[in-house]
């Protein structure tokens, strides 16, 4: 049960250092010091964006197995609610995390 | 289980007894006349919160009853535009900090114990001081009315409005230090919840057995603890630019006034779903109730709610969209603003699937769930619009956004609190409030509401601004502004029906009986007014709907449910300590007894801010003398840890108190630890935004010096080992050795302490807002490094004077956690003092 509860937390903790640093890449760009261009920004989130989100998605991937084998198992039936809760949380940090890279690809500068 | 006894070093059974002559009913009665002032049972505590929380509502009410008066025809001249100010920003500032906040906070301390199967809090005092700290900082920001200096700022207190050259008097003073004292409550509360959800559940109840408000008093509790502390630091800086004139916030000394609108909002965002979870919570609880069906999607409920509390801290900015902020940064926010809208929506969706699994019954708190899924859903749509930047930039500081707002809040917080009150009451009175009566209450309420603030989504769109006194005539508002105001006085209405209808019950009301709604939860297992010690016996339970599923529970007297710690050998107030996850029992936790200590504590610390704002500097000397006094009293106590008792259930013995990284003081130091290090990093926050935005100021600033700063980190090293081999001697017996070191590790302290002065000395604080952060997160380290100094002197000498026995490491395991995230801070801070100036 503590490893499901280590599942639940890790994918939207990874979610929470993802926004912090795309945030504080945006603002290093972004801010009067001008510490890189865009297009160092956009390779930069790029790179950040992948580890987290391979991360959560083998997380997602680990509690999908999880649930399956609890549905098999009767005896873990009392983790069963905590699989699907390490599930969802990983779907939602997952999409979360893709949406935080957006805005970087999406806008060729800091005003758009 | 039997492991954490063995672990036990040292076994004594010499624990300190409670009155040998009074039986257990007597010892958990609270104090009789003035001495319930003394009490500490989450029961008191928690009505005070509710009492003291729901009469703040009652003020906040009123002024919004003015400002809708004040409203109701253009160029109405009922206040004055001074007046008016002071009504809006008073109106607010309550509704957030001392009402929402504390109502929550005060159901959260009352049932938590009763759901979890625990007979108190784990920190009673804990929850007594945060009361009085809450009561007397309320008391300091209303008290402003008496000297014609309430608060005119809003009740985000935007600088530069908020500064002495904007704000001359001592309204803000008002607000910024009465509003201070009473996050102290709200940090407390953090800790306490997180304690007694993890470490006192009843045994077999494990983290997926829990009933669902746990887990959302669970999650708001870690995001009070985490968004509190910026508000703190943001207020404590604002108060030093008035009192002190540090520049944070003075562009012409590199401050910026943006800088206040991110701690705020840093804070104000996450706040919102601070108010909103807990109240979701109480509907997850009573709607399958009254469906008859467990919830749906137990669960996605517990992903989303702990989706919303980490992604709710990803959406500060969106208050700022007109700030000016980089339009990459916008669609950042806009991208997390509109993300937090799926768990919020699949949260919404178990509700609904819920309502169908049954036929519910209408009783007034689900006619209240109804309205609040009907309120709240509408008032989540508008702010989904609101996350589009555009639209955003189109209705900032309109109506619109005061519509949302309301739609959010009393939607989201004020409709199921009502809506618990009616749940929950019998609790309180031992008597069910009308239903007759609660049905009008509601549809007056509802229909009041829905009048008074869609109107204003429609005022809003026709361009009338916020926080405007008066308006012109014929501009397509007046109609609005008319039915606005109506719409306001039924919602008074309804609320004003139900303060009859509460007095009404108490006399004439129907008596309750034992679990009148045919609840799952272990609230409702005795008759209401249950007893103070909530369980004669703990009950083991093995369903999250023990009530519906454990019909053993529901039969016969429930005084004589099997369960633990039946016998009281020691005559003390004691409940079963368990396992953060599995809910497995490892210790028995002894509980504090009616203590005046709390109270003088919180005397202190108010007497504190209140000199501060009389400006009688001097004199808050003697309110740290008596702040002292009262926390040194309440923690010089004869230690229970090690005796091993036995529990009643199986033949199994637990040791009281145990030394234990799960134990319910660990996990507090923990949580205290997690606030320390969010006001930490909110500082550093404000360093490192300074340092991007302002770089020809931080060019400016002096640079601390290297060799202190050095040794500084030395300090900081030389701390937690000495802590660490204190502890390992007082693990062995050998207590003088380890009171040695303990005082080695006060002077290692006060000597890294010095040496982050030194190292500061060079930076003049008012030469730049960058220096003056510098200072700030040095101050808050010395401050952090104070605090360890007197944990171990006073460790030290409880071991010295004979008052700690070989084996009882608890205090050292404690000081140790504490000295260690201590010493990361302050090597953080030395190491940014060595790199981070030189960097400019």
């Amino acid at each position: 049960m503590t490893r499901l509860v280590i599942w639940t937390v890790c994918p939207i903790l990874l979610w929470a250092v993802h926004f912090g640093v795309v945030f504080a890449l945006i603002s290093a760009t972004c801010g009067p010091r001008a510490l890189m261009t865009p297009e160092i920004l956009r390779a930069t989130v790029s790179l950040v964006t992948v580890f987290p989100a391979l991360g959560v998605l083998a997380l997602l991937v680990a509690a999908a197995r999880r649930r399956g084998r609890i549905v098999a198992d009767t005896a873990l039936a009392p983790e069963a609610s905590l699989a699907a809760t390490a599930y969802w949380t990983a779907t939602i940090s997952l999409l979360a995390i893709l949406l935080n890279a957006v805005p970087v690809a999406v806008l060729s500068s800091c005003s758009g | 289980m039997t492991q954490t006894a063995n672990r036990t070093p040292a076994a004594y059974d010499r624990a300190p007894s409670g009155a040998h002559d009074a039986t257990f009913e007597q010892f958990w009665q609270p104090p009789p006349g003035l001495r319930v002032l003394s009490s500490v049972s989450h029961r008191v505590v928690g009505k005070r919160f509710l009492i003291t929380g729901f009469v703040f509502f009652l003020i906040a009410g009123v002024l919004a009853l003015l400002v809708r008066t004040q409203l109701i025809v253009p160029e109405n001249t009922f206040l004055d535009s001074e007046t008016y100010n002071q009504i809006f920003t008073m109106h607010g500032t309550i509704m957030m900090f001392l009402f929402a906040i504390p109502m929550l906070e005060g159901f959260g301390i009352y049932l938590i114990p009763m759901m979890v199967g625990a007979r108190d809090l784990v920190f009673p005092r804990i929850g007594s001081f945060g009361y009085f700290c809450y009561l007397f900082g309320g008391i300091i920001v209303l008290s402003s009315f008496l000297f014609d200096a309430a608060p005119d700022s809003g009740w985000f207190m935007y600088v530069p409005l908020t500064t002495s050259a904007h704000t001359p008097g001592m309204s803000a003073d008002f607000w910024l230090i009465g509003i201070t004292l009473a996050e102290v409550a709200s940090v407390t509360a953090a800790v306490e919840i997180i304690a007694a959800i993890l470490c006192s559940r009843a045994p077999g109840m494990s983290l997926s057995q829990m009933p669902i408000l746990m887990w959302y008093l669970l999650v708001t509790a870690f995001m009070i603890a985490l968004a509190f502390p910026p508000l703190i630091f943001g207020t404590v800086i604002l108060e030093a630019e008035r009192l002190l004139g540090l520049p944070f916030f003075d562009p012409e000394f590199g401050g910026d006034p943006v800088l206040w609108q991110h701690l705020f909002w840093l804070f104000g965002h996450p706040e919102v779903y601070i108010i909103f979870l807990p109240a979701a919570g109480m509907v997850a609880t009573m709607l399958p109730v009254f469906v008859g069906k467990p919830l749906f999607g137990y669960g996605f409920a517990v992903a989303a709610v702990v989706s919303m509390g980490f992604l709710s801290f990803g959406l500060w900015a969106h208050h700022m969209f007109a700030t000016g902020l980089p339009n990459m940064s916008l669609t950042l926010f806009s991208a997390a603003s509109t993300m937090v809208a799926i768990p919020t929506g699949v949260q919404i969706f178990c509700f609904v699937a819920t309502l169908t699994q049954g036929r519910p019954r209408l009783t007034v708190p689900m006619h209240f769930i109804l309205g609040f899924l009907f309120i709240f859903v509408l008032g989540g749509l508008t702010g989904v619009m609101l996350a589009s930047v555009p639209f955003n930039l189109q209705a900032h500081d309109s109506y619109f956004v005061v519509a949302h707002l309301h739609y959010v809040l009393i939607g989201g917080f004020v409709f199921p609190m009502f809506g618990a009150l009616y749940y929950w009451v019998p609790h309180f009175t031992g008597r069910m409030m009308s239903e007759t009566l609660g049905k009008w209450v509601f549809w007056l309420m509802f229909l009041g509401f829905n009048l008074a603030f869609f109107m204003m989504h429609l005022t809003g769109m026709r361009g009338m601004p916020r926080r405007v006194a008066t308006y012109p005539e014929g501009i397509g508002w007046d109609r609005l502004n008319m039915l606005s105001s109506i719409g306001a006085y039924i919602l008074a209405a309804g609320i004003a029906l139900f303060i009859v209808d509460f007095f009404r019950h108490r006399w004439v009301g129907r008596p309750a009986g034992r679990n009148p709604w045919g609840a799952a939860t272990l609230e409702w297992l005795y008759p209401p007014r249950s007893p103070g010690y909530n369980f004669r016996a703990i009950p083991i339970i093995h369903s999250r709907e023990p009530l519906w599923d454990q019909p053993e529970l529901s039969r016969g007297d429930p005084a004589g449910i099997d369960g633990a710690l039946r016998a009281y050998p020691d005559h003390r107030r004691e409940t079963i300590g368990c396992d953060p996850v599995s809910g497995a029992p490892i210790q028995i936790l002894r509980l504090p007894h009616p203590t005046w200590f709390p109270l003088v504590f919180a005397l202190g610390l108010t007497m504190i801010f209140a000199l501060t704002l009389a400006g009688l500097y001097p004199w808050t000397m003697a309110g740290a003398v008596i702040a002292l006094i009262g926390l040194t009293g309440w923690i010089w106590e004869p230690s229970d840890s090690g005796v091993i008792r036995q529990t009643g259930v199986a033949g199994l013995a637990l040791p009281v108190n145990a030394v234990d990284r799960r134990s319910h003081l660990y996990v507090g130091t923990a949580g205290a630890l997690l606030i320390s290090f969010a006001l930490y990093a909110s500082i550093l926050f404000a360093g490192l935004y300074l340092w991007n935005t302002r770089p020809l100021a931080v060019a400016q600033t002096a640079l601390p010096e290297a060799m202190p700063a050095i040794a500084a980190l030395a300090g900081a090293c030389a701390t937690p080992i000495l802590a660490w081999f204190a502890r390992r001697l007082a693990g062995v017996s050998r207590l003088v050795g380890a009171a040695l070191l303990d005082l080695g590790c006060a002077l290692a302290a006060i000597g890294a302490a010095f040496a982050v002065g030194l190292a500061l000395a060079p930076v003049d604080p008012w030469a730049t807002a960058f220096g003056a952060v510098g200072w700030a997160l040095g101050v808050f380290v010395v401050l952090n490094l104070a605090v360890v100094v007197y944990w171990a002197l006073f460790n030290a000498l409880r071991k010295l004077a004979g008052a700690v026995r070989p084996g009882q490491t608890l205090p050292d395991l404690l000081l140790a956690s504490f000295v260690n995230g201590t010493a990361l801070m302050v090597a953080g801070a030395a190491v940014l003092f060595l790199v981070l100036g030189r960097m400019a």
